[in-house]
């Protein structure tokens, strides 16, 4: 097994005295293929893809890529790791200099990194905004004057400027249109056959990582809870936190099966953090915090996913069981 | 019934939100779907008579119960807001003072509609518990609650001042998916125990379709299909909503 | 205040909205004509020589009249053309004042904003203790050892004036500092100084525009003011401050020794100040969003 692009171990992040990544393990394969992130708020997904490309500090934890330890780089020596792994956040507006015109927002990371020889910027950033759908006069304008697909598209120019290895996405798609969004997916899977790109998708909508990610981590408080390839997570989900996630997608033409259930309940301060919700809870569970162990082809922090699997397909309503096909779909 | 006639909203000369019909019975939900510009927020704000704040002008019909709102007085009309007709945003904590507790809040606005103080906070006690909203929660402040919360605080509000009718903007747009989906089993039960009449708009098609029964498709203003939603979203006749639901992404199941 | 320097201000679309404004309008007139007035001086004054050190002790005191516009003082000098040359004295001052407070200023404040933590800390102790200077007391201390004159009150008011523009830039490049697009560059390897210069600096910097335009009027008040009290211009130089201190003792029996600087002064401070009202006023994001519509 070749060894991974990307290997963090252990991660753990802090804002200020809260922990809000407990010893996150992920490993990144090398190119074409996709890791998802799944979560809700607090999570920790967005932290750990920020952690990712060292913007923000690690309380704990290493982050190895091709090999080397970039975990503690600075400065000059951290230049040839921000160039291999970019990121890609939500909001294009945010992300975008309100007072640069996008074709110079595109050009700066060629700037930084000298990409090109510096006659030759202008042309290439003209280039990698055309190759996204946007060219011709769009690229003079500022980001105020342009949609938030475009915008958006702007975003992932920028960070494929540099030529990243790894792409890190945050949300790419949740403040777009159904339809905008629709496109800027299929941009991201013509660029990961054309570039061979790596990429970890940080996202609560499972339809869009089952369309781009071999494989997915299930994120609940900081901890990963299950993790495994797309194709049986999704279907044959087994920790009860990825069954209520699963259950919870609406679909056309499915009835949403969920009972409401009293809000304003209490986290749990040891044992699993996903007691308190739990349908599967033992004593057990409250007092020993379960490690991620395999369990039919997934690896699940439960201590009665055997019981949890077996659910599937039963009267509590998580989807039946189907043959997961080969891979996920590119 | 909410019945609105022939409604354009236009800022200007530029029309943003053109409906021809629109009936919100008791007991039903009708889904307002499109995209951004489409003016379903507009057309919700025009049923309120909230329009004409934002400086836009409005034509055409609303009635509830057989009275006309267009033109009524600012007076008349705040009666009518809350107490009738209840409106619920995507951002649920938009609407509330953050310097009042919940309960604090919600006893205000009851007592502002009619409500005598001992009464209201009974039934606000009440209403919370068919929301399943914890009673502590009611005693915190909006920073303090999650988003989940603060929009079943809204929702148990509505009820608690009897509202007949509630339109909904995007309320669970903003939530994660878990809570997401008890909010629209929420929703469901406010039809159903309640008799309340809903106009839920999203730009989530699924959402929609678990929950209304009549759908509108809106793009760039106009209504460009209506009907049933089994129909509408199940086999769509104009191309706009074929290309919605096209654009959905899906689970696939299976090999 | 914040968001003053989210909205991107193109020039043309700044003056295009400030004709719109009446208010800010006659302040730009206003402006503009102090403006023209001290650039021309030489040409507009009949007697330019009386800006100096000439003195004509038989012609001292005359009224309003043909020859002499606003009359003449007590050694017989044009006050026109002196209140003339005045325009050329205070808008010396204020340049030289807010040039060193936007230099000194604007680059601490962002640095302060971007880096935060110690170096903020730091840079903010030492604004404070050059805050609690009282502008007065100092061009009294200056005036003691230096000796009095427009360039030391030049001085004392530069001193105790930047520290507010630190302030001012500080709040915002704090924000700007925690902003998306300035993550990404740090992302893309952007370093610190180009960080600053590209996107904190270009971002934070509208709130002290607005700032400048309304200061122009507020040091020319209070050299005006340092001057009246002997510690700023001394005679012959021509500053309006020190023209008012001359004929205030005189009011009564020739009021035109004291009445045109005075003026002088309440135009061109109302004038500045109109203009930076309505900078702010056009700078502002919700008018922005007013003006683009729904």
């Amino acid at each position: 097994m070749s060894e991974p692009l990307l290997a963090a171990r252990d991660l753990t992040v802090a804002y200020g005295r809260t922990t809000v990544v407990h010893g996150v393990d992920l490993d990144i394969p090398r190119g074409p293929h996709g890791v998802a992130l799944v979560g809700e708020s607090g999570s920790g997904k967005t932290t750990i893809a920020r952690a990712l490309v060292r913007l923000h500090p690690l309380a704990g934890g290493t982050i190895a890529f091709a090999g080397n330890d970039v975990t503690r780089l600075r400065g000059r020596r951290l230049l040839p790791y921000r160039r291999a792994a970019q990121i890609v956040f939500q909001d294009g507006e945010a992300t975008l200099n309100p007072r640069m015109r996008i074709v110079d927002s595109v050009a700066e990371g060629l700037r930084v990194h000298r990409v090109v020889e510096r006659s030759a910027v202008r042309e290439r950033a003209l280039e990698l905004l055309a190759d996204v759908g946007l060219d011709g006069d769009l690229a003079r304008r500022y980001p105020h004057q342009l949609s938030g697909g475009q915008r958006q598209r702007v975003g992932i120019a920028r960070a494929l400027a540099v030529e990243p290895q790894l792409l890190v996405l945050d949300e790419p798609t949740s403040a777009l249109d159904v339809t905008v969004q629709a496109r800027v997916l299929d941009l991201i899977g013509r660029l990961r056959e054309e570039r061979n790109l790596a990429y970890v998708l940080i996202s609560h909508n499972l339809a869009i990582v089952d369309r781009l990610c071999e494989d997915v981590a299930i994120l609940y408080r900081g901890r990963v809870v299950e993790t495994g390839s797309t194709a049986v997570v999704l279907r044959r989900p087994t920790h009860p936190y990825s069954q209520a996630l699963r259950r919870a997608v609406p679909e056309i033409g499915t009835p949403l099966l969920v009972q409401p259930t009293r809000a304003g309940l209490d986290v749990s301060t040891s044992g699993c953090p996903y007691a308190p919700r739990c349908p599967l809870v033992a004593d057990r569970c409250k007092e020993e915090a379960p490690l991620l162990r395999e369990v039919e082809g997934v690896r699940v922090a439960c201590h009665r996913a055997e019981e949890a699997v077996a659910r599937v397909g039963s009267a509590d309503g998580t989807p039946p069981q189907g043959t997961p096909p080969g891979a996920g779909d590119p | 019934m909410i019945e609105a006639r022939d409604l354009t909203v236009a800022f200007g000369g530029t029309v943003v939100a053109r409906v021809p019909e629109l009936e919100i019975r008791p007991g039903t939900i009708v889904g307002l779907a499109g995209e951004s510009g489409s003016g379903k927020s507009m057309t919700a704000l025009a049923v309120l008579g909230l329009t004409r704040h934002l400086g836009a002008t409005l034509t055409g019909s609303v009635q509830l119960d057989g009275e006309e709102l267009t033109g009524l007085s600012e007076r008349r009309l705040r009666h009518i807001r809350g107490r009738r007709i209840a409106l619920i945003l995507q951002s649920p904590r938009a609407a509330l003072n953050p310097t009042l507790r919940l309960s604090a809040f919600a006893r205000r606005a009851l007592v502002l509609h009619g409500v005598p103080r001992r009464e209201a906070d009974a039934r606000l006690r009440s209403v919370a518990d068919s929301v399943l909203l914890a009673p502590d929660v009611l005693e915190r402040f909006p920073h303090q609650v999650s988003g989940g919360e603060a929009q079943r605080f809204a929702i148990a509000l509505a009820l608690a001042l009897g509202a007949e009718y509630v339109l909904a903007d995007e309320p669970t747009s903003a939530l994660d998916v878990t809570v997401q989906a008890e909010v629209i089993a929420l929703l469901r039960r406010v039809r159903d125990e309640h008799g309340v009449g809903m106009l839920l708009i999203s730009h989530d098609l699924a959402v929609i379709d678990n929950l209304a029964e009549q759908t509108i498709v809106m793009r760039a203003g106009d209504v460009v299909e209506s009907g049933d939603t089994k129909t509408v979203l199940g086999s769509p006749s104009d191309p706009y909503t074929q290309e919605l639901l096209a654009a959905v992404p899906t689970i696939a199941e299976g090999p | 205040m914040s968001d003053l320097a989210a909205t991107p201000a193109r020039p043309r679309a700044v003056a295009l909205r400030l004709g719109h404004d009446p208010l800010a309008l006659a302040g730009a007139i206003v402006v503009a004509a102090v403006m023209i007035v001290a650039l021309l001086a030489p040409a507009i004054a009949p007697f330019p020589q009386d800006a100096g050190a000439a003195v004509h002790p038989l012609d001292a005191l005359l009224p309003p009249s043909h020859a002499h516009l606003f009359g003449t003082d007590e050694v017989g000098r044009d006050i026109f053309s002196r209140v003339v040359y005045g325009a050329r004295t205070s808008l010396r001052i204020s340049l030289e004042v807010l040039a060193i407070a936007a230099l000194v200023g604007i680059p601490l404040g962002a640095i302060a904003g971007y880096a935060g933590g110690l170096i903020d800390d730091a840079i903010m102790r030492i604004t404070d203790v050059f805050l609690a200077f009282p502008a007065l007391l100092l061009a009294l201390a200056l005036a003691f050892v230096l000796g009095p004159s427009v360039g030391n009150a030049a001085i004392a008011i530069s001193i105790t004036w930047w520290p507010w523009y630190t302030r001012l830039i500080r709040a915002q490049a704090s924000t700007v500092a925690s902003s998306g697009y300035v993550a990404s560059a740090r992302a893309l390897g952007v370093s610190h100084a180009r960080i600053l210069l590209r996107h904190v600096l270009p971002n934070s910097v509208a709130p002290a525009l607005v700032q400048l335009s309304l200061d122009f009027g507020g040091v020319i008040l209070t050299a005006a003011a340092l001057s009246y009290l002997g510690l700023g211009a001394q005679d012959p130089t021509p500053e309006w401050g020190l023209m008012v201190s001359q004929g205030q003792s005189l009011f009564t029996t020739n009021w035109w020794a004291v009445t045109f600087p005075g003026a002088a002064i309440l135009l061109t401070a109302v004038g500045f100040n109109l203009l930076g009202d309505g900078l702010r006023t056009i700078l502002d994001p919700r008018q922005a969003l007013r003006d683009r519509g729904t």
